[in-house]
């Protein structure tokens, strides 16, 4: 068994999406509790942005399952709250709803349709908007956390079986989430002090950056010394077939190029001119690594071998050339 | 006191026949491509100093299932009264959690789209007869009984239970 | 074990009700009950008719299993064995093979043919008229009746596999009474084996009734897990195994009994004789044999010492791919360690050039060790009476009814003709006379030597893919004036037919030949029915039936029970006391108990078994078969066992195999299909979706072929595509095949094979040239060389 494809790409869109939603909320979140309206456009984006990323991103893994509509159906199939997914289910709806509620109220056009027929909510639309914040908050990190967590649950996955992988993934929404904001920030947001906006995040992704590579250096270099089928999943990124994709992709593309593009942005060498093309370059470098992040980590997550080679070889080994 | 019932593979009686795997096939009506029971070789050596062993495997019916424990309709049960661990293909979403739990790779999913595997033929326990896949062995290596008889059988032929932290109630000897 | 099943039954009776289940399988639904499941099954059961009758599995042979299949409004559901009938292991073994259980798909495969059907457009076309049975039967007697009228009775051969109870019994009396004795074996398994055992030692015994006190089995060729794996082999020789005996397993390739044995001996394909003469060498140059049994019950041992002397271990080595210590020491071990028994099977006899050369030396292997007829050696079986009389060994072929030159005019004798010849209660080789080669019928058809079939018609046989040169087989069906056949499915040479005929499945029809269906024990003798268990689908009717009907329709009705097939197996149940309809109604067949105790077991039976043998003993120098002439009536046959090899051979051909390096064979029988039928079904295909060639990694590795990959077979006389799949078990310069993959599986979306060159049939790899079969028994090889390539 060479590569983990049981659970492929398209959770991965879920994972990558999950992550990227929740990260975006608790960036415009953070930006509202502190700065009030001043950036309200980028606070709206964010907030349907993350909106519209959880649910496409459950939408991703409703398609993935064998029985979506059942599965739709959360009160009937999500009971067993033993199961991380179960936890994790519940918490992608509340982080829907969080968000979707958070974003009409950043939204004035249904601010206005609102306000024609309940005046409460509109008027006390500061306090609403506080509450959702902190309280989506919480719920969001949830689900940048639970994305790692649903992975390493069963313990049978050496790869996924620690906390380092919530830990790196919940490193990379907060990257991709923050990347994601500051790409708007930077392109759409027109109000005073836009650049001051940029420049504290551009700080932060700088920030996050360097703490997603150390994590990730850490959980590999912890994994290239634990068990022989850690090693082996490890290995599989570091030096194996997956070695590609993960050096250039998750690493170059993922963390170095929005790195240099922060630096540099922040250096102001590039601000006159290139105004769009770099900050964008450094978008989609992020996104995309965020993704392939994902799915290499999906990947890797080779089963254990058991009381035996020969049991593995058992196990493994269905005779069947379709 | 819950009963535990289990299989006894004597690998050194199986002849790769295949009629377990097809008979349980034929039994619950499996789709094609699924095997809730496979036969599998297990080589060691390279000609001419080669051998290999058969075994038959199907669901080992763990006494700690880790299925179970993360399936989040709660879909797949341990039975009280067997030991069987089922799974209730009415609620089952088909996430793959299971299979990514079990130790085994037992889980596998049909058409249907809901996960299936060995039921321990509890059908036909209820009528008093042994699994299908047991009642039908040509060579007579495959058991079934509680753990308790199985071992007891297989005690004579040192056997070793598979060893994996969910107490599979499996017993394979030689 | 058969105790721990009774105590485990009531064990499980305890948890019977079971309160809520949450998975409920039953006749293949799976259904949440809510209700207690017990009533939920009762409910149920009241639907399901449990119908006793035997499995299909073994299809063409003979009825072995004795099953009972669950019908469920009219439809068949499921299927397990009949526990009372002594199955495997005896009574009590609810035991069946994998392709048992397919029973269901092989009932209502979609391939299954019909309709009666006419050709409309040329021979291997394709082109099918469906047409009615009475249009079917009259253009067949017609064309029957003009053909004895013009061409004789003879110019009508019937092509059969092997041992076939319809065939061999109304088939045989409608060929005797209209006249021909071309009743067509394929040559192809056992008939070959069985004869050279009886013309060497008087018997040819399979028995595994004395295994248990053996101390010594060496499974030569023998390939009892795939073949008839449910029928006690397997699992007596287990048996044995558990209880310490010595297991030396000699064949090319490990298969999983191999797997179990002390010592695994990879010979290479088709030079069985070679070992086994070489083993008689070191056997009496040693002087390790039996000299008591050697001097009272041998003849002619002096003339076989000094002939075995040029076969030395050394000699043979370079041949069979063995080392000549190991050979040496493989005869000591067989000589010196008493009892010890030669389990022999079609690898060994049935398909090769010097087949009946090497099951004869075998079987004297076996006599000057002693090992014959003796606790835990070569037992002749257990004479034991039946409780429950019948006719004879088989219904009566009337044989006397064929014209007394009949013989004389057997168009290619399959066995010697000086022995079909022999009166059956003399013969050591018994039944099944008179019979011509298939093979070379066929091609009698486009040589018209001695003279040209007319009449061909073939019956559960797949005439195109079974034999070797299936090109020549395609061009003598594309010849021949006319051909017809019934079958269940539409194999390749179907598409050559002038009319086709519709055979029911074994499920769909209650047509017996009792004596068959029976199970004598030691404690009694048990007595089985093949019942109908659905309606036959389309206008399928059974094999028995259509011979019954076809020889009415000839002017034979008299001798053939008016057409009236019940008359028929009433008349084979007569002796035995049993009413057809009691036997119909009992729900798991009839046992009668044995009233006298059996007597001790016999052995040593030697004025018995050898009395039809020149001088009433074994034949080491072979008086009855030597200098006669041999089947073709080209030569003699040799008075010892004499090498030749395969016919094309690393050590045989030696400027042809620098060319063609690797050594190619097939298996015969398989344990997931029964030759070339149920390759369709989907169960059994999906364990063997491609044609597959066991090759060995490192030579696959050699030639740049992976794993599963698609690969170019060539022989000297063509080429196949086949499936590589690595085993190791297998020497390097050794493939192994199968026979058989022109069925398609459109569940699984997988196509059926040509059987032609660049198909995937292994018979076109093969010698097809008559000079090359064994001049006894029409032998053909399964061994040639080969050159591969990644396609």
């Amino acid at each position: 068994m060479t590569i983990q494809n049981t659970w492929g790409w398209l959770v991965a869109v879920y994972l990558f999406l999950g992550g990227l939603g929740a990260g975006a909320f608790v960036a415009v979140a953070v930006i509202s509790l502190a700065t009030g309206e001043r950036f309200k456009s980028t606070v709206r984006f964010g907030a349907w942005a993350s909106a519209i990323a959880i649910g496409v991103g459950t939408l991703c893994l409703l398609i993935d399952v064998g029985k979506p509509l059942r599965a739709l159906v959360l009160f009937r199939s999500f009971v067993h709250f033993g199961s991380w997914m179960t936890i994790g289910a519940w918490l992608l709806f509340g982080a829907i709803l969080f968000d979707g509620l958070f974003a009409l109220f950043w939204t004035e056009p249904v601010l206005q349709w609102v306000g024609a027929r309940w005046k409460f909510p509109v008027e006390q639309r500061k306090a609403f908007r506080v509450i959702l914040a902190v309280l989506g908050i919480f719920i969001n990190l949830g689900v940048a956390v639970y994305t790692g967590v649903l992975l390493g649950a069963p313990q049978f996955r050496p790869f996924w079986h620690t906390w380092w992988l919530p830990a790196l993934f919940t490193a990379s929404a907060l990257d991709t989430g923050v990347g994601l904001v500051t790409g708007y920030a930077t392109l759409g947001e027109r109000s005073e002090k836009a650049y001051a906006l940029r420049n504290v995040l551009e700080g932060c992704i700088i920030v996050l950056i360097l703490i997603e590579a150390s994590v990730l250096y850490l959980y590999l270099s912890h994994m290239l010394k634990a068990s022989p089928d850690a090693v082996r999943s490890a290995e599989l990124l570091t030096s194996g077939a997956l070695r590609v994709p993960f050096w250039l992709v998750v690493v170059g593309l993922g963390l170095a190029v929005p790195l240099i593009v922060c630096v540099t942005q922040l250096g102001g060498l590039l601000r006159k001119r290139a105004a769009v093309v770099v900050p964008l370059i450094g978008l989609v470098s992020c996104l995309i690594g965020g993704w392939t992040l994902r799915y290499l980590v999906l990947s890797a997550g080779l089963p254990q071998m058991l009381a035996s080679p020969a049991l593995e070889q058992i196990l493994q080994g269905v005779k069947f050339i379709p | 006191m819950a009963k535990q019932y289990g299989f006894w593979i004597e690998i050194d009686r199986c002849v790769e026949c295949y009629a377990c795997e097809v008979a349980c096939k034929a039994e619950h009506n499996v789709d094609l491509g699924i095997k809730w029971r496979r036969v599998t070789n297990v080589w060691s050596g390279s000609f001419p100093n080669v051998t290999f062993k058969t075994i038959s495997l199907s669901c080992m019916h763990c006494e700690k299932p880790a299925c179970e424990a993360v399936c989040p309709t709660g879909a797949i049960k341990k039975q009280p009264d067997t030991g069987a661990v089922t799974v209730d293909q009415t609620k089952c979403i088909g996430c793959h959690y299971c299979f990514f739990a079990c130790p085994f790779g037992v889980p596998q999913y049909g058409k249907s789209g809901a996960m299936e595997k060995c039921n321990l033929c509890v059908e036909r326990l209820a009528k008093g007869q042994e699994p299908k896949c047991v009642s039908t062995c040509p060579g007579n290596a495959l058991h079934f009984g509680t753990m308790e008889e199985l071992s007891k059988m297989a005690q004579e032929k040192a056997a070793k239970k598979l060893a994996a932290s969910t107490q599979p109630s499996v017993i394979v000897s030689k | 074990m058969t105790d721990l099943r009774m105590t485990r039954r009531t064990f499980l009776k305890a948890t019977g009700a079971l309160g809520t289940v949450a998975a409920v399988g039953v006749g293949g639904r799976r259904l949440l009950q809510s209700q207690p499941l017990a009533k939920a099954l009762a409910a149920q059961a009241e639907e399901v008719k449990i119908i006793p009758t035997y499995c299909h599995g073994c299809a063409a042979t003979a009825v072995n299993c004795a099953v009972l299949v669950h019908v469920k409004d009219g439809k068949m559901v499921r299927i397990e064995g009949n526990p009372d009938a002594g199955n495997n292991w005896g009574v009590g073994s609810t035991s069946l093979c994998a392709k048992a259980h397919t029973a269901v798909q092989y009932e209502y495969s979609p391939n299954r043919i019909l309709y009666p059907m006419k050709r409309t457009g040329a021979k291997g076309e394709g082109k099918f008229v469906r047409i009615t049975w009475e249009e079917a039967m009259s253009t067949i007697v017609s064309k029957l009746k003009e053909a004895k009228e013009k061409y004789g009775p003879e110019s009508y051969c019937h092509l059969v596999s092997e041992f076939y109870p319809p065939r061999d019994q109304v088939a045989r009396r409608f060929l005797n009474l209209y006249g021909t004795p071309n009743y067509c074996e394929c040559c192809l398994c056992h008939g070959p084996r069985y004869l050279a055992a009886t013309v060497t030692i008087g018997f040819c015994s399979e028995s595994t009734d004395d295994w248990n006190n053996s101390k010594l089995i060496v499974n030569w060729g023998s390939n009892c897990e795939n073949s008839a794996v449910n029928q006690g082999q397997p699992h007596a020789l287990l048996n044995a195994i558990a209880n310490g005996v010595k297991y030396v397993d000699i064949r090319p390739m490990m298969d999983p009994l191999a797997s179990k044995a002390d010592q695994w001996i990879p010979i290479r394909p088709g030079t069985d004789c070679a070992l086994a003469l070489a083993i008689l060498n070191v056997i009496i140059g040693e002087g390790l044999y039996d000299a008591d049994f050697v001097r009272d019950w041998c003849y002619g041992f002096d003339r076989l010492a000094e002939h075995v002397k040029q076969y030395t271990p050394e000699w043979a080595a370079p041949i069979t791919g063995i080392p000549a210590d190991v050979i040496a020491n493989l005869a000591r071990e067989m000589a010196t360690t008493k009892p010890m028994v030669i389990k022999t099977g079609n690898g060994v006899g049935d398909q090769q050039r010097d087949g009946t050369s090497a099951m004869a030396a075998i079987c004297l292997i076996e006599a000057i060790t002693g090992n014959l007829d003796v606790p835990g050696g070569n037992y002749a079986g257990d004479n034991m009476p039946s409780m429950i009389p019948l006719r004879n060994f088989m219904v009566e072929t009337l044989l006397d009814r064929l014209p007394s030159d009949a013989y004389d005019k057997l168009l290619a004798p399959s066995y010697p003709r000086f022995l079909q010849k022999m009166p059956q209660v003399i013969s050591p080789v018994g039944f099944h006379t008179p019979q011509s080669a298939s093979y070379k019928v066929l091609e009698a058809v486009l040589t018209g030597k001695p003279y040209t079939p007319r009449v061909i018609s073939a019956q559960q046989t797949s005439v195109l893919s079974q034999l070797r040169n299936p090109k020549m087989v395609s061009e003598a069906l594309k010849k021949v004036d006319f051909f017809f056949v019934m079958d269940q499915y539409w194999s390749p040479a179907v598409d050559y037919a002038d009319i086709v005929l519709p055979a029911c499945s074994l499920y769909e029809h209650g047509h017996n030949s009792f004596f068959l269906g029976v199970k004598n024990r030691p404690d009694g003798t048990w007595i089985g029915m093949r019942n109908k268990v659905v309606e036959p689908m389309g206008e399928s009717r059974s094999d028995w039936e259509f011979w019954l009907d076809l020889g009415a329709r000839m002017g034979f009705a008299a001798d053939m029970w008016g057409g009236d097939i019940e008359r028929f197996m009433q008349e084979q149940l007569e002796p035995a006391g049993i009413k057809l309809e009691d036997l119909r109604n009992s729900p798991r067949g009839i046992f009668v108990k044995r009233t006298e105790p059996l007597p001790p077991r016999e052995y040593r039976r030697y004025a018995q078994l050898f009395k039809n043998l020149p001088h009433g003993k074994v034949q080491c120098y072979n008086e009855l078969i030597g200098g006669k002439p041999d089947a073709d009536e080209t030569g003699t046959l040799p008075y010892m066992p004499e090498y030749k090899g395969p016919p094309e051979g690393i050590a045989q051909t030696p400027d042809l195999a620098k060319e063609y390096p690797l050594i190619f064979s097939d298996v015969h029988a398989y344990r997931l299909d029964q030759h070339s039928s149920y390759t369709g079904l989907p169960y059994l295909r999906e364990l063997q979706p491609y044609p597959w060639v066991k090759i060995n990694p490192e030579t696959a590795k050699k030639y740049g072929i992976g794993n599963g990959e698609w690969m170019k077979v060539e022989s000297p006389h063509g080429w196949v595509k086949m499936v590589a799949e690595y085993f190791e078990g297998i020497p390097p310069d050794v493939l192994m095949s199968k026979r058989g993959w022109w069925q398609k599986c459109d569940e699984l979306g997988l196509p059926g094979y040509s059987c032609l060159d660049g198909g995937s049939e292994v018979n076109v790899l093969y010698n097809g040239d008559r000079e090359k079969f064994d001049k006894c028994s029409c032998q053909m090889a399964k061994q040639t060389l080969v050159r591969i390539s990644k396609l």
